[in-house]
């Protein structure tokens, strides 16, 4: 049976919800509020209690037979259309892109997996069912998940400092919406790895939702069985299942070269995606992807905070204006918002910066007391600015030009 | 019309004259010739007098990129160039054999220079003998008193190179805007 795709959520008949997409939960309410018999399929990769009739769910990474198979049983139940058992024993060969609500509308013809006997009436069957459409769950939203599996080239800046909105830091309500907490995600997992692998000066395996990662310190390296399309979503759950660590023989290393050096032929010949990430680079893209434009929970936001010194910009994962940031923290310990509002820019990227800078050790809330009482004097502009920043636009144009952000 | 120039130091076989070579908008000129001392033992052709690229900007202005000869017996010529640069980018090669002693005796060569200025610092070879890793580097600036950016960089990759000239850039004022 064929779906296809609708943009049009009056039109739809079954939508499909991430779960493990950006500020779902209150998306998924306000969707619900208003289309309160719409029938949902969500999909995470953790499991999920569906507390509705209406809702059913699938656990990523969704297989193409095993969606097929679940919008058949929805179209069956509710909409009267026959059960193809054969359906259910197909192999189930490729994942579908995640981050999408897929909205059922109208199933064409059958298709392939049919009984010759079951044709003719299905085919009738089927004639009656409607189309189906995929949308982004946020219409005008760069559909991240299109890149599930190609994350190679990543141009829209959502992917790395998230939508938030820049708020006053004055206001209790507002400031609450800032803050992320690592505990219990990845992002823990991948700092207590790296710990134990530095004092142990072994290897760490970790089973994550039957995903595996290997942490090794002295080489200061990081090797996954997943790409980004899988670890970034990863990012925002939280780890309900406890995360098995297990220590791994030094003789394990050799290995693990060469598993990392055909993961890397491979994904120079092909659109594979990245499996192994120095260290430092991991850990700063996993704070980008937890922290989304968000401060890890506990961060004393009107306290100045410095920059110890530069990351390593030229191998980390790129936040829009980072130079600019790490320029100014660098030279004087700022309040996040205030070095936002010095540069002109939102305040999402201050974070972000902040939050995976603050992931590899290199920035901090300022305990100095001079820091807090006296604001910096502003420097004086240089002679030439008009010429520094012709050159920084020639350079930024010629970068855009060639840029290719495969750090991820 | 005013020009403006940027520095590239570093010692020999840095990657100055490829860094220059990445960034100019013509063919650099480069004073290269068959090394004779020391010098061979790293490659076959040396800088012996200077490179010299430009980056054209709008408005038909030009920023000159000088790189100065690594060997220290050239180092008379080093103080002359770097009148009236908007900065100096240090390039340095992980390879040799104390690439921090280098990064000592540049950064201290060009101590006046870096003070009225700013400095950028690329690491070059990284990818080949990684023995010194980059907290090695900040650890030792540290010592010397300097703040500087200090990136990982491919002297052949634009970006690379691009990265390292913004930083120096916004070394000098954090809050400058790209103009178009």
């Amino acid at each position: 049976m064929d779906y296809v795709l609708t943009d049009d959520l009056s039109q739809a008949q079954i939508c499909l919800v991430d779960m493990d997409a950006y500020n779902i939960e209150e998306r998924y309410q306000t969707l619900l509020s208003k289309h309160p018999t719409m029938i949902i399929l969500v999909l995470s990769l953790s499991t999920y209690k569906c507390r509705l009739d209406t809702e059913f769910f699938i656990r990523k990474p969704v297989k193409r037979t095993s969606l097929a198979q679940s919008l058949h049983q929805i179209f069956s139940r509710f909409f009267q259309i026959p059960v193809l058992s054969s359906m259910q024993e197909q192999p189930e060969p490729h994942p579908v892109p995640a981050d999408y609500k897929v909205v059922t509308r109208k199933t064409t013809a059958e298709v392939k997996l049919q009984t010759p006997a079951a044709s003719s009436e299905k085919k009738s069957a089927a004639k009656e069912v409607k189309k189906a459409k995929v949308i982004p769950i946020k219409e005008n939203m760069p559909a991240s998940a299109a890149n599930a599996g190609k994350l190679l080239k990543v141009e829209n800046e959502e992917y790395f400092v998230g939508e938030q909105a820049d708020i006053d830091v004055d206001d209790p309500q507002q400031l609450k919406t800032v803050f992320y907490s690592p505990v219990n995600c990845l992002q823990a997992v991948v700092e207590q790895a790296s710990k134990q692998s530095r004092q142990s000066g072994q290897i760490i395996q970790v089973n994550i939702h039957n995903h595996e990662f290997y942490f090794d310190y002295a080489e200061q390296i990081v090797y996954s069985t997943v790409g980004p399309g899988i670890i970034r979503p990863l990012c925002l759950l939280s780890l309900d299942n406890k995360p098995r660590f297990t220590s791994r023989p030094n003789s394990f290393r050799n290995e693990l070269h060469k598993i990392i050096q055909s993961n890397k032929n491979k994904t120079m010949k092909k659109s594979l995606e990245k499996q192994n990430w120095s260290m430092e680079s991991f850990m700063w893209l996993i704070s980008l992807w937890s922290s989304r434009g968000r401060i890890p929970v506990g961060t004393e936001i009107l306290k100045p905070v410095f920059l110890m010194e530069w990351p390593n910009l030229t191998r980390l994962a790129s936040v829009p204006h980072a130079l600019r940031i790490a320029a100014l923290l660098y030279d004087h310990p700022y309040p996040l918002a205030d070095a936002a509002r010095l540069l002109g820019i939102e305040q999402r990227y201050v974070f972000a910066f902040y939050s995976a800078c603050k992931a590899i050790g290199l920035a901090n809330v300022s305990r100095r007391q001079i820091d807090h009482t006296f604001a910096p004097e502003p420097g004086a502009e240089p002679e030439n600015k008009s010429i520094l920043s012709k050159l920084l636009g020639r350079l930024k144009r010629f970068s855009e030009k060639s840029s290719i952000n495969d750090i991820a | 019309m005013n020009d403006y120039k940027i520095i590239f130091a570093g010692p020999v076989g840095s990657g100055k004259t490829t860094a220059i070579d990445t960034l100019s908008d013509e063919a650099p000129v480069c004073t290269n010739q068959s090394a004779s001392d020391m010098t061979r033992m790293r490659k076959s052709k040396t800088t012996v007098a200077m490179d010299y690229g430009t980056m054209v900007l709008d408005g038909a202005e030009k920023i000159h990129l000088y790189g100065t000869p690594g060997q220290e017996r050239f180092d008379f010529m080093w103080e002359v160039l770097t009148r009236n640069g908007l900065g100096l980018i240090l390039l340095l090669d992980n390879t040799r054999k104390d690439p921090l002693n280098d990064m000592t005796f540049f950064l201290n060569a060009f101590k006046n220079y870096i003070a009225d200025t700013a400095v950028a610092i690329g690491i070059t070879q990284t990818d080949i003998v990684p023995l010194l890793r980059m907290d090695h580097y900040h650890r030792k600036l540290r010592e010397l008193g300097i703040k500087s950016a200090i990136f990982e960089v491919d002297a052949r990759d634009f970006n690379d190179m691009s990265h390292l000239v913004q930083a120096l850039l916004f070394t000098i004022d954090p809050g400058l805007e790209y103009s178009a």
